[in-house]
C-alpha cells in the first residue's frame, strides 16, 4: 500500500514537472508570431483491484498537444494571399502613377502644350530667329518627355522582372522546407514523438508561400501534406518537391515586345509552360498582371500619342516653305532650282515607321536640328511674313488626331492619366480593406493559438500548488514508511 | 468568452495605432501644402480636369501674349495711317490752292518741291519697319515694299493671329490695301474669321486647306493693276503737274486725293474694331481665367477647416488608441501574485 503511494506521488510530480516545463515553453515563446500554445492533457492511471475495492494507480500523460485551427489557418492564408496581392499592386501602380504625376511638377501634358504655344508665338513673328530657337527648344523638350516616360515605364517592367526572379528562389526555399519538414513529422510520430513544433513551422513556410499565391493544402489518404498551387498544380507533396522557374520565354509570339523577353514562371519540369498567367492572388500575379496589363497599356497610349503627335506635325509642316530666299524671274516667279537646297517638304519629327515603339524613338528630324530656317512657317515660297503653317500646327492642338480622328492628343493623353489614376485609386481602397481582413484573421488565429501570460502565470502557479501537493504525498508516505519501520525496533 | 492572446491583442493595437497613424500622415501632408490632390489616384477625375483647365491656362497665356502683341502692331499701323492721313490732307491744302489759275509756274515750282517732301515722308512711312519687318509689306516683309518712285514691291497677304481659342484677327495691313484706293478690298474680307483646321482622317492627315486670299494675279490683272496708281503715284502726279504748271491735272487730281483719304480713313475704323474686338477677346479671357482658379481651387485645395477639424479628430483618436494601449499592455496577472 505504501508503495502504491509513492508511485501515484510519483506520477502527479513528474506530471505537474512536465506541465511546469510545457509553461514555461509557452511562456518562451509568448512572443513568438508563428508559436501555437501548448496543452498537456492527462488521464488517469489504470486503476488496480485490491481485495473488494478497486483503488486509483495515479495520472498519466497522454498527450502534449497544440491548439490549434486548421480552418482559421486557411482562412489566414487565404486573406494573407488576398492582401499580398492589392499591396504589391499598390506599390508598383504608385511608381507608375507617380510618372504621370505633375500636380506639382512639369509634365507632358505642360510640356506638350508649351510646344503648342510656341509655335503660336511663332505665328506672331514668324521671321524671328529666336522665336524659332524656342520652337525647338520646346519641341526637344516633348521629346525629351516621351524618351522620359518611355524611360521610366521600361524600368518599372524591368524591376517588376527582377522581383519575379528573385521571389522564385524564396519559394522553392520554402517549398524545400515544408518537404522536409513532412519527413520530419512522419518520422517523429512513427517514433511516437510530438511534433507541434514542427507542424508550427510547416505552417509558417505554407504562409510565406501564400504571400506568392493562392495555395491549398490538405493531407492525402496516405498522411502526406500536399501543397498545391492553386490553379496550376502541386508544388509539394509529402517530401517531394516540383520547383519553380523563373525565366525569358524567347519569341513565343510575334508581337514585337514579346520578342524582348519577359521573365515568366514555370515549373522546372516543364519549362515550354508559363504559369505566370494562371496564378491567382497573391505577389506574383500582381507583378505579372501590373506588367502585363497596366505598363502595356500605358506604352500603347503613350507610342499611339507620339505616333499621333509626329504623324500630324509633320503632315502640315511638310506643306510649308522654309525660311529661305530663294531666286525669281522678270515676272516675279519663283525659280526652285535645288540652289538653296530643299525648301518644303520637310518633316519636322524624324517620320515614324509604325505605332510600336513610336515613343521611344521619337526625334527632331536631322533637318530640324540643323538648321533653324527649316522650321517652315509658310504657306509660299518667298514669305518671310507668312505665318499659315505655323498657326495650322499651333491648332494640331485642339485636333482630333488619335484613334479614329475623335480624340485630341491631350485627350489621348490625360485618357491614360486617368485610368492609372482610377486604377491605383481603386486598388488603395482594396489594400486598406484586406489589411483590415488580414488584421481580422490574425486575430482570430492569435485567439485560438496565441500564449496568454495571465493564463500561464495561472497555470504556473495550479502546477506548482499540485507539485508541492504532490511532493508531500510522498513525504507522508515516506512518514508512513518510518513509523512501520519505528515498530520494528 | 473570447480568448485573448499576447499576438491576439499585439495585432488589434498594431492595427488600430497604424491605421491611425496613416491616417494622420495622410492628413498632415495635406495640411502642409493645403492641396487636396497630391497624387493622381487621390482624385483621378479631378486630376485630370485639373490638368486640362492648366493647358487652358497656358493656352490663354499664350493668347495674352498674342493680344498685346497684335494691338502694338495695330496701333504702329494705325498711327501710321493717322500721319499719311495728315498728309494728304497737307497735299490736298497745297492743291486746292494751286488748282486755279491764280499762280504762275515759278510758284507752282516750289511748291512742287514742298510736294516733294511730302512724297518723300510717304515712301518713308510706306517703308515704316515695326522690328525688323516691314509693316506695309505684306508676306514679303523683310524687303522694302516701296521704291524711291513709290512702286510697290510686296504682296498683298495679310497676317491673321489666334488672339482667343480659334478667334483670328488680322494684324497687318498690306500696301495694297492701304496704298491703292482703287483696290478691290471688301471690307467682310477683313472681318476676322477662322482659318481652316487641317482634317486628318486615321492616319494621313489631309492637306489644310488655306483659303488664299486672292488667286494669283492673271496677266491682264497684272497690267490693270501697273496702270493702277497708289496713293504716293498720285502725289508724284500732282508734284508733275506743279513742276509742267498744269492747273487742269491739278483740279483732276483733288477727287482723287478725297477718295485716297476716304480710303485711309476707312482703315482706321477698319483697325479701331478690330483692336476693340481684341479688347472684348482679352476681357473674355481675364473672366475665364478666374473661373478656372475658381474651379481649380474647388477640386486641388483642401478644405481649411474640415482638414483641422479632421488632423485633430485623428489625433485624439491616436491618443484614446495609446491611452488603452497603455493600460492594456502594462496589467498583467503577475502585479497581483506578489
Amino acid at each position: 500500500m505504501g508503495s502504491d503511494l509513492f508511485s501515484i506521488g510519483h506520477s502527479a510530480l513528474s506530471t505537474s514537472k512536465k506541465s511546469m516545463a510545457t509553461t514555461s515553453h509557452n511562456i518562451a515563446n509568448a512572443n513568438n508570431e508563428n508559436y501555437s500554445r501548448q496543452r498537456v492533457t492527462t488521464e488517469s492511471g489504470t486503476p488496480i483491484s485490491e481485495g473488494d475495492y478497486v483503488v486509483g494507480s495515479g495520472v498519466n500523460i497522454r498527450s502534449i498537444k497544440r491548439t490549434h485551427d486548421a480552418l482559421a489557418e486557411k482562412k489566414l492564408n487565404n486573406s494573407i494571399s488576398n492582401h499580398e496581392f492589392n499591396k504589391e499592386r499598390t506599390d508598383q501602380l504608385t511608381q507608375v502613377e507617380e510618372i504621370f504625376n505633375e500636380i506639382n511638377s512639369e509634365g507632358m501634358n505642360k510640356i506638350l502644350n508649351r510646344f503648342f504655344n510656341a509655335f503660336r508665338e511663332l505665328a506672331n513673328q514668324p521671321e524671328n530667329e529666336v522665336v524659332r530657337t524656342m520652337v525647338r527648344d520646346n519641341a526637344q523638350l516633348v521629346v525629351k518627355d516621351f524618351h522620359r516616360i518611355n524611360e521610366s515605364i521600361t524600368r518599372v517592367k524591368e524591376g517588376i522582372d527582377t522581383k519575379l526572379s528573385r521571389s522564385i528562389e524564396d519559394i522553392n526555399q520554402s517549398a524545400e522546407k515544408i518537404a522536409y519538414l513532412n519527413k520530419e513529422i512522419i518520422r517523429l510520430e512513427n517514433a511516437g514523438g510530438e511534433t507541434g513544433d514542427l507542424r508550427d513551422q510547416r505552417d509558417e513556410a505554407t504562409r510565406l508561400l501564400s504571400e506568392y499565391f493562392s495555395v491549398n493544402t490538405y493531407e492525402d489518404e496516405k498522411g502526406q501534406y500536399v501543397v498545391n498551387i492553386a490553379n496550376t498544380g502541386s508544388l509539394v507533396a509529402g517530401g517531394a518537391v516540383n520547383r519553380l522557374k523563373a525565366g525569358k520565354v524567347m519569341g513565343t509570339s510575334g508581337n514585337g515586345r514579346d520578342s524582348e523577353g519577359k521573365v515568366d514562371i514555370f515549373f522546372e519540369a516543364q519549362t515550354n509552360l508559363s504559369i505566370s498567367d494562371n496564378l491567382k492572388k497573391g505577389k506574383l500575379s500582381a507583378l505579372v498582371k501590373t506588367r502585363n496589363e497596366d505598363i502595356e497599356f500605358l506604352r500603347g497610349e503613350l507610342d499611339e500619342l507620339a505616333h499621333g503627335l509626329a504623324k500630324s506635325t509633320n503632315a502640315v509642316h511638310r506643306r510649308g516653305f522654309a525660311n529661305k530666299e530663294l531666286p525669281t524671274d522678270q515676272n516675279g516667279n519663283v525659280i526652285n532650282d535645288g540652289s538653296a537646297g530643299v525648301v518644303t517638304g520637310i518633316n519636322f519629327f524624324k517620320e515614324p515607321l509604325a505605332k510600336d515603339r513610336a515613343a521611344e524613338y521619337i526625334e527632331l528630324a536631322d533637318e530640324i536640328k540643323g538648321d533653324l530656317n527649316n522650321i517652315s512657317t509658310a504657306l509660299a515660297p518667298n514669305a518671310p511674313g507668312d505665318n499659315r503653317v505655323a498657326i495650322a500646327i499651333s491648332k494640331l492642338q485642339h485636333e482630333k488626331v488619335l484613334g479614329k480622328g475623335d480624340t485630341t492628343l491631350e485627350e489621348g493623353y490625360l485618357k491614360a492619366v486617368g485610368k492609372i489614376g482610377l486604377t491605383t485609386a481603386k486598388t488603395k481602397i482594396d489594400t486598406e480593406q484586406t489589411a483590415g481582413i488580414l488584421a481580422q484573421a490574425k486575430s482570430i488565429k492569435q485567439r485560438i493559438s496565441g500564449v496568454s501570460l495571465d493564463e500561464e502565470t495561472a497555470n504556473l502557479v495550479k502546477y506548482q500548488h499540485s507539485y508541492d501537493a504532490s511532493a508531500r504525498v510522498i513525504k507522508a508516505a515516506d512518514e508512513m514508511f518510518d513509523s512501520v519501520l519505528g515498530m520494528m525496533r | 468568452m473570447t480568448r485573448v492572446s499576447e499576438q491576439s491583442s499585439f495585432h488589434a493595437i498594431n492595427h488600430a495605432v497604424g491605421k491611425t497613424k496613416s491616417r494622420l500622415e495622410d492628413l498632415q501632408l495635406k495640411g502642409s501644402n493645403l492641396k487636396r490632390v497630391q497624387k493622381p489616384s487621390d482624385d483621378p477625375i479631378g486630376n485630370t480636369e485639373l490638368l486640362s483647365i492648366r493647358s487652358q491656362d497656358i493656352d490663354n497665356e499664350q493668347f495674352g501674349r498674342n493680344i498685346s502683341f497684335a494691338k502694338a502692331q495695330l496701333a504702329f499701323t494705325e498711327n501710321a495711317v493717322e500721319e499719311l492721313t495728315n498728309i494728304l490732307s497737307k497735299a490736298k491744302e497745297l492743291a486746292i490752292g494751286q488748282a486755279s489759275n491764280f499762280y504762275d509756274a515759278d510758284i507752282r515750282k516750289s511748291v512742287a518741291k514742298e510736294v516733294e517732301q511730302l512724297k518723300k515722308q510717304m515712301i518713308s512711312i510706306g517703308n515704316r519697319r515695326m522690328g525688323n519687318k516691314y509693316i506695309f509689306a505684306g508676306h514679303k516683309n523683310l524687303t522694302k515694299p516701296f521704291d524711291e518712285n513709290g512702286k510697290f514691291l510686296g504682296d498683298d497677304k495679310t497676317t491673321n493671329i489666334e488672339v482667343s481659342k480659334d478667334f483670328f484677327v488680322p494684324i497687318s495691313f498690306s500696301g495694297q490695301e492701304v496704298f491703292f484706293p482703287d483696290g478691290e478690298t471688301k471690307m467682310a474680307d477683313r472681318e476676322p474669321k477662322l482659318p481652316p483646321a487641317p482634317k486628318i482622317n486615321g492616319e494621313e492627315v489631309e492637306e489644310p486647306k488655306f483659303e488664299v486670299n486672292r488667286t494669283l494675279a492673271s496677266e491682264d490683272q497684272i497690267t490693270t493693276e501697273k496702270a493702277q496708281r497708289n496713293i504716293i503715284q498720285h502725289i508724284q502726279a500732282l508734284e508733275d503737274a506743279l513742276n509742267t504748271n498744269n492747273p487742269e491735272i491739278i483740279q483732276g487730281l483733288l477727287p482723287v486725293i478725297d477718295k485716297d483719304m476716304d480710303k485711309l480713313v476707312q482703315i482706321r475704323t477698319t483697325i479701331g474694331s478690330t483692336i476693340n474686338s481684341i479688347d472684348n477677346a482679352f476681357e473674355n479671357i481675364e473672366k475665364t481665367k478666374l473661373l478656372n482658379a475658381e474651379y481649380k481651387s474647388k477640386i486641388e485645395d483642401a478644405d481649411v477647416a474640415e482638414l483641422f477639424t479632421d488632423l485633430t479628430r485623428q489625433q485624439s483618436t491616436l491618443e484614446a488608441t495609446y491611452k488603452a494601449s497603455a493600460q492594456l499592455m502594462n496589467k498583467s496577472l503577475m502585479d497581483f501574485l506578489r
